[in-house]
């Protein structure tokens, strides 16, 4: 039988270092994921990961188990996100892995001759310059699969609030793609 | 990755938001080791912390004795209030000096 994400984090709060390192290996790769797609860096991603797990360690005793281990964790990470986001704008430093590679802005070709790789180049530039925190309502509803109220939850925000966010995503990054 | 567009959506996003899932992440590669702060480095920590701090107030308060004994402070040069005729030095004697290509 599983061990729950709450038994763990009680675990965690008596000192228990091996429950620790199971909800290490338990949430890396979908935290990794996540901060991935907010920073467009490993290293970066990897640096907050860090940073988040061990927010969780040292917040453990403050934690409330009521089966939101997810949202709190998510809220976490994307509150480390969204700042470094801010501190990397404000120093003007742009590190995106992929923003290495040419690609294409808007190539201004018609829209048939536009391949699909490109389209999807495309909205991975665009999907970096959203503001920080629609780029987080588009990440953790389309990527981390988490529902409208997950996101509210996690966001510190209404539902309607998220839903406002993720259609204004949308649109820029369909204008974007050329279907405006 | 299939993830269905969300009813509120219109279907004019749904291209969109198919597109968005053909953006694949990076696998995390070598799995992650937290280093947690040990009780023994944060006393290490604190440690360095106070003998950094006792340095810097040692310095402060030992130039500040040797300001006020021989030397004017930088209010001093501003106001010029506390000099005398035979100060060895000014800001008027300084900036003179700098004209006359002497180094005082």
């Amino acid at each position: 039988m599983t061990v729950t994400d709450d038994k763990l984090m009680e675990q965690i709060s008596s000192g228990q270092e091996a429950a620790f390192r199971l909800l290490v290996q338990r949430w890396e790769s979908p935290l990794f994921g996540f901060l991935w797609r907010m920073t467009g860096s490993e290293d970066d991603a990897r640096d907050l990961c860090q940073d988040t797990f061990v927010t969780v360690y040292s917040k453990s005793s403050e934690y409330k188990p009521e089966g939101k281990f997810k949202s709190w964790l998510f809220r976490i990470a994307g509150n480390s996100a969204r700042s470094f986001l801010r501190r990397r704008k404000i120093i003007g430093w742009v590190s995106f892995d992929f923003a290495k590679h040419d690609r294409p802005e808007n190539s201004g070709l018609p829209d048939a001759e536009v391949n699909r790789d490109q389209q999807i180049q495309i909205l991975q530039a665009a999907v970096d310059k959203l503001p920080p925190r629609q780029k987080q309502a588009l990440v953790l509803k389309r990527y981390q699969q988490l529902s409208q109220k997950e996101v509210a939850e996690v966001m510190q925000v209404s539902e309607s609030a998220v839903e406002s966010l993720l259609v204004r995503a949308l649109k820029q990054l369909r204008k974007q793609i050329g279907r405006s | 990755m299939k993830n269905k567009t969300p009813d509120y959506l219109n279907e004019e996003f749904s291209e969109t938001w198919d597109l968005l899932g053909d953006i694949n992440a990076p696998e995390l590669g070598q799995p992650l080791v937290v280093d947690l702060p040990s009780h023994g480095n944060l006393f290490k920590i604190g440690y360095g912390f106070a003998v950094a701090a006792s340095i810097s107030i040692g310095i402060m308060v030992g130039s500040f004795g040797f300001n006020s004994a021989a030397e004017p402070g930088i209010e001093d040069l501003i106001t010029g209030s506390s000099f005398s005729s035979d100060a060895p030095w000014s800001l008027d004697t300084a900036v003179v000096s700098l004209f006359d290509g002497e180094v005082n």
